[in-house]
C-alpha cells in the first residue's frame, strides 16, 4: 500500500485544494452502524485505508455541490445529506446540488442498517459549518472587521454594521486560505429552518418524475456491449456442453461466452442478446443446492426446534423450576417463516470496462468499497486504477450490498479487455439466482402464573446462519482484513444471536435489539442450519422474523392469561420510556380499545431497530378468506427529525415492504427456485394497501435510524389483529399461507366429522 | 425496418418486427425513462401510451404500434421543458423513492385520469394502478398525487369549454 498512514479518527476534515478556484472539503463519515461496524471501522482506520466519504465544493460562481458516497436507494439520503449542509452553511436546499460521489475510495463505505442519514448528522454539518466559518474569515479579511460582525445568510456573508454582503462565490478565493476550524461551531436545535421544515421537496424528486434518472441499466456509452446470461436452473450449476452455432449468427451477435457463472450471449444490444439466447443450447451439470426441498427444510428445522438448541445464548432465573410449578399454564407455539427475495424494482445489472491493470465499474450499489476490493482481490488490479461509479438504485434492501453481479460482469469484461461489459439480469435471474432472506423455524415456550403475569419464556430458533455466505464474498474482497473470530460474530449478530457474548439481538441489548421485555424467566437457544443457499442481510434483517415471533408469542400469552396486551407490554417495558411513549403515542392516535364490527380486529405490537423505537396498531380482517389490512397507525421515535416527509415515506414504505410478506415466499423444490417472476411471488399492491397514519415523537436526541425501523413489527400487529378477529392464531409465514392451511383443516375436520356429508 | 411516432417524431429503427417496444425506446431511440423491470407485463415499469392507452412496452411487438402514437415519460414535457402537470404534482408530494417504477406509475395514471376526464375514484385508482407494481411502497401518496392531478384536469376541461363558449 502506498500511503499507509495512521490516521486521527478526530481529524475528519481536510481541505482537498483549489486548484480550480474552488472551496473544497472533504470530510470522513461512517453511516453504518448496524451490525458493529464500530470493529471493521476501526480496522479499516487501523491499516490506513481512509478517504473523505464526502466532499463540499463551493464553486466561484456561487454554485455548491455537495458529493457523498452513500447510495441513494430510495431511503432519502441524498436529501438528508442536503437538509444537513443547507442548515449550517446557511443556504436554501434549492441552492444546493447532491450528487453520488463518483470515485469510491477504499475507506468502509456501505449504505445499511438504516443509519446513514442519522450518521451524517455531526459529519455533514461540520463540514458545512467549517466551510461557513471560513467564508466569514474571508469577508472579515476582505472588509478589515471583526469575524463576528460577519453573518451568514442564505448563501451571502452580510457586514452587521453596513449594508456590506458578498455571496459565497465572491468569497471563495479568499475562503480557501482561511485555516479549516477543526471544530466548527454548530447551530443550537431551536435555530434550526432547514432541519425539520415541512413542504421541502426531495432533491431527487424532479429527475425522478421525468425519468432522467440514471440507474445502472440506464448506463449507455458507444461501444458498451451487452450480455444476456442463460442459467443453470439450480443455481451454481456448470454449462457441460453449449451448442451456440445458430445463435452466433444472429445479427449483432458478437460472441457466446461459457464461464462460471453460466452461458453469456454478448452482444451489441440486449435485446439482440436476448433474443439470440434461445437459439443457444445448453446442457447444465451441478449445483449448489441440488436436490435440495425446502418443503424438507421446514421439516426438519420444526422437528430440531422442539428439540433443544445447540447454542444457549442467554438463561436467566430458572425457567426449567417455572416449567415444572403447578397452580400455572404453560403454552407452547410453533414458528415458521419462509426464503424471501429481495425483488428489486430494478434488476440486478452492472456494467465493467476491465484493461490488464485497470478497471471501472458503473453499478448501483449498497457496497462501492466491496466492489473495488473484489475487483482488486480476484483481479490483482491495483487499488488505484479501480474506479467505482455509483448509478441512482432501483432498489436495494440489502440485495445490493451483494457482490455476486459484480463479480459476474468483472469476469465477463476481463475476457473482453477494452470492451464495456454491461450485463443486465432477468426478472427470472433474480427471483431464482439468490440472494436470500434465511428460512427458519422456532419454538416457543411460555408460562403463565393464576393472574395471568407471564413468569417464564423459552425459545429455540433454528436458522441459517447469515454470514458464512457473505463470508465467502469477504475473502475475495478483504482476505486478511477480517479475522474469523470476528466473521463468527457478525453472522451470529445478523441472524439474531450473538453467541460469545451471550448477548441475543432476537431479545435485547445493542444496536440490532428487538425488545426489551422484562421477564423473570427466560432462555434463549439457537441452533444453526447449514444449507447452500446463498442468504443476506433483507430489510430489517433478523428483525424480520424475530420481531415477528416475540410480538405475536407475547400477545397470545397475554389473551391466555386473560390480560390485555398494552397493559402487559407497559408493565414489561416499564424501565423503558421511549417504548412507553410509542405505546401512549399510537394508542391515542388510533382507535385502539374501541368496539370494532364483527370480522375485524385490532393488533398492536412495539419493537426497536437501528435505535429508533415504533409502535403500530392494525385493523385486519378476513374477506373472502384473505387477510386484509385496511388502516395501520404507525408512531415511531427517531430521535431528531430531519426531515418529516422522508420519515413519514420512510414508515410508509417499511410498512408496506412489511404487509408483502403476508404472501410473499421463495420455495426450491429438487433445487430448483419455483417462483419466477411477480406473478409468483405477490408483492403488495395498490388495491391491497392500508391507509397509513405516521405519527412522528418530537425529540431532541440524536437522530436515529428510519429506512427499515417501520418493517419488523407489522406482520406481529397482523396477526394479533386476525386473533381479536377471529380467535385464529398465525404463526406461520406467509400469514395467507398459515390462513389457507387453517381454512383446509378446518374443511378436512369437519368433513371427517360428517356434518357436511 | 419499422417506422415508429414516439413523442411527436417519426423514427425509423432496424429491428426485426417481433422486437418488444420497451428495447426499440431504450436501445434504439435512447428514450431509458422507460423501465425493464419484469419482462412480463407483471409490474408495469415499462408503462407507455400507446394513441393514449397505457401500455406495457416489454409485451407489445414494435410491429404493433407502427403507425400509431408512443407517448413516453420524456413526451410529457413541453417543447420548453417544462414538466407536465403530473409531473409537477409527483414533484410536490414527494412520491418517488427509489424512483425506478416511476416513469410507468406516471403513465399509467395519466391514461386513466384523461380516459375518465378527471373524474376519478378510489376504486379505479384501485383496478388500474394495481397493475403498477412499486416495492418502496410509494402507493399512498401516488394514489394522493392522482386525485390531485385529477382536479387539475377537471379545471382544465372546465376552463376549456368555458373558453368554447366564450367564442
Amino acid at each position: 500500500m502506498s500511503k499507509v498512514t495512521m490516521i486521527d479518527r478526530r481529524s475528519f476534515l481536510q481541505l482537498l485544494g483549489s486548484g480550480t478556484g474552488a472551496l473544497v472539503l472533504g470530510a470522513n463519515a461512517t453511516g453504518c452502524t448496524g451490525l458493529n461496524s464500530q470493529d471493521l471501522e476501526d480496522t479499516f482506520v487501523r491499516l490506513g485505508i481512509f478517504e473523505p466519504s464526502l466532499f463540499l465544493r463551493i464553486e466561484p460562481t456561487g454554485k455548491i455541490l455537495v458529493a457523498s458516497k452513500y447510495s441513494e436507494m430510495g431511503q432519502g439520503v441524498l436529501m438528508g445529506t442536503a437538509t444537513l449542509m443547507a442548515e449550517e452553511l446557511e443556504v436554501s436546499l434549492d441552492q444546493i446540488e447532491v450528487v453520488q460521489a463518483h470515485k469510491s475510495g477504499f475507506g468502509m463505505q456501505l449504505t445499511g442498517g438504516s443509519m446513514s442519514t442519522a450518521g451524517l448528522f455531526l459529519p455533514v454539518r461540520r463540514a458545512g459549518a467549517s466551510a461557513r466559518e471560513m467564508l466569514r474569515s474571508a469577508a472579515a479579511v476582505k472588509w478589515g472587521v471583526r469575524v463576528e460582525e460577519c453573518i451568514a445568510k442564505q448563501g451571502s456573508i452580510h457586514h452587521v454594521d453596513s449594508a456590506k454582503h458578498l455571496p459565497y462565490g465572491d468569497l471563495v478565493s479568499l475562503a480557501v486560505v482561511q485555516p479549516v476550524p477543526t471544530d466548527p461551531p454548530l447551530k443550537s436545535t431551536k435555530d434550526f429552518s432547514v432541519i425539520g421544515k415541512e413542504g421541502q421537496r426531495r432533491v431527487d424528486a424532479l429527475s425522478k418524475s421525468t425519468g432522467s434518472a440514471i440507474f445502472g441499466t440506464d448506463v449507455q456509452m458507444v461501444d458498451k456491449v451487452c450480455a444476456y446470461v442463460l442459467r443453470s436452473p439450480v443455481m451454481g450449476g456448470r454449462a457441460e456442453t453449449v451448442f451456440a452455432d445458430t445463435a452466433l449468427k444472429e445479427p449483432g451477435v458478437l460472441d457466446v461466452v461459457s464461464f462460471e457463472r453460466g452461458v453469456a450471449v454478448l452482444a451489441k444490444k440486449y435485446w439482440q442478446a436476448k433474443r439470440a439466447a434461445r437459439l443457444v443450447e445448453v446442457n447444465w451439470t451441478g449445483g449448489r443446492v441440488k436436490g435440495l426441498n425446502t418443503a424438507d427444510l421446514a421439516d426438519v428445522a420444526r422437528a430440531y426446534s422442539k428439540g433443544p438448541g445447540s447454542h444457549r445464548v442467554k438463561n436467566v432465573g430458572n425457567v426449567e423450576k417455572v416449567f415444572e410449578e403447578e397452580d400455572t399454564t404453560s403454552i407452547e407455539l410453533q414458528y415458521e417463516y419462509p426464503y424471501l427475495s429481495h425483488a428489486t424494482m430494478e434488476p440486478q445489472n452492472c456494467t465493467v470496462l476491465m484493461t490488464a491493470d485497470s478497471a471501472k465499474v458503473w453499478v448501483p450499489t449498497q457496497a462501492p468499497t466491496m466492489v473495488a476490493m473484489t475487483i482488486h482481490g480476484y483481479f490483482g488490479i491495483p487499488k488505484d486504477r479501480i474506479e467505482v461509479e455509483m448509478t441512482m438504485l432501483g432498489g436495494g434492501f440489502g440485495r445490493r450490498a451483494c457482490i455476486d453481479f459484480v463479480l459476474e460482469a468483472a469476469q465477463l469484461a476481463s475476457l473482453k479487455p477494452g470492451v464495456p461489459i454491461q450485463v443486465t439480469w432477468s426478472r427470472e435471474d433474480d427471483m431464482t439466482m439468490g440472494y436470500y432472506r434465511p428460512q427458519g423455524a422456532c419454538r416457543m415456550a411460555g408460562v403463565i402464573d393464576k393472574d395471568g403475569d407471564i413468569i417464564a419464556v423459552r425459545s429455540h430458533l433454528v436458522s441459517q446462519l447469515l454470514f458464512p455466505e457473505m463470508g465467502e464474498q469477504l475473502d475475495v474482497a478483504f482476505p486478511k482484513l477480517i479475522p474469523e473470530k470476528m466473521r463468527r460474530k457478525l453472522a451470529y449478530a445478523a441472524t439474531g444471536y450473538l453467541s460469545n457474548t451471550s448477548l441475543m439481538g432476537l431479545f435485547e441489548g445493542g444496536d440490532l435489539a428487538t425488545c426489551k421485555y422484562a421477564f423473570p424467566n427466560y432462555r434463549y437457544e439457537f441452533s444453526p442450519i447449514h444449507v447452500n443457499v446463498p442468504v443476506t442481510a433483507w430489510r430489517s434483517v433478523a428483525h424480520s422474523y424475530s420481531t415477528f415471533i416475540m410480538e405475536t408469542f407475547i400477545d397470545h400469552l397475554t389473551h391466555i392469561g386473560g390480560r390485555d396486551p398494552l397493559e402487559t407490554k407497559r408493565q414489561l417495558l416499564s424501565e423503558h420510556p421511549r417504548y412507553l411513549a410509542v405505546l401512549d403515542a399510537v394508542v391515542q392516535n388510533s382507535d385502539w380499545g374501541m368496539p370494532i364490527e364483527k370480522g375485524w380486529g385490532r393488533g398492536i405490537a412495539v419493537s426497536e431497530f437501528a435505535r429508533s423505537v415504533v409502535a403500530q396498531v392494525v385493523e385486519a380482517g378476513i374477506v373472502n378468506n384473505q387477510i386484509v389490512v385496511r388502516h395501520v397507525t404507525c408512531a415511531v421515535d427517531c430521535g431528531l427529525v430531519i426531515n418529516p416527509d422522508v420519515v413519514r415515506a420512510q414508515i410508509e414504505s417499511g410498512i408496506i415492504y412489511g404487509l408483502s410478506m403476508m404472501t410473499e415466499k421463495i420455495e426450491f423444490v429438487d433445487g430448483v427456485v419455483q417462483q419466477r417472476n411477480f406473478d409468483g411471488f405477490p408483492a403488495l399492491r395498490m388495491h391491497r394497501t392500508p391507509e397509513i397514519k405516521s405519527i412522528l415523537l418530537p425529540s431532541d436526541n440524536k437522530p436515529t435510524g428510519i429506512g427499515e425501523v417501520a418493517l419488523p413489527p407489522i406482520n406481529a400487529a397482523v396477526s394479533n389483529a386476525i386473533f381479536t378477529a377471529t380467535g385464529v392464531r398465525l404463526t406461520k409465514m406467509p400469514l395467507q399461507d398459515a390462513w389457507n392451511e387453517h381454512v383446509s383443516d378446518t374443511l378436512e375436520r369437519v368433513s371427517k366429522s360428517g356434518v357436511t356429508q | 425496418m419499422v417506422s415508429v411516432r414516439v413523442n411527436g417524431k417519426v423514427e425509423s429503427v432496424d429491428v426485426p418486427s417481433d422486437v418488444p417496444l420497451l428495447w426499440v425506446l431504450r436501445e434504439e431511440l435512447g428514450l431509458t425513462g422507460t423501465k425493464f423491470g419484469c419482462g412480463k407485463s407483471l409490474c408495469g415499469a415499462c408503462t407507455v401510451h400507446v394513441d393514449g392507452r397505457a401500455r406495457r412496452s416489454c409485451v407489445t411487438p414494435v410491429s404493433a404500434v407502427e403507425d400509431r402514437e408512443v407517448t413516453t415519460i420524456e413526451g410529457l414535457l413541453a417543447p420548453d421543458g417544462s414538466l407536465h402537470a403530473i409531473q409537477q404534482i409527483w414533484v410536490e408530494e414527494n412520491v418517488a423513492q427509489c424512483g425506478y417504477c416511476q416513469s410507468g406509475q406516471i403513465m399509467s395514471a395519466l391514461a386513466l385520469i384523461i380516459q375518465v376526464r378527471g373524474e376519478v375514484t378510489d376504486s379505479d385508482i384501485d383496478a388500474v394502478m394495481s397493475a403498477n407494481l412499486c416495492r418502496c411502497g410509494t402507493y399512498p401518496r401516488i394514489r394522493r398525487a392522482i386525485h390531485r392531478t385529477a382536479n387539475w384536469m377537471k379545471d382544465e376541461l372546465k376552463s376549456a369549454s368555458k373558453e368554447g363558449l366564450d367564442e
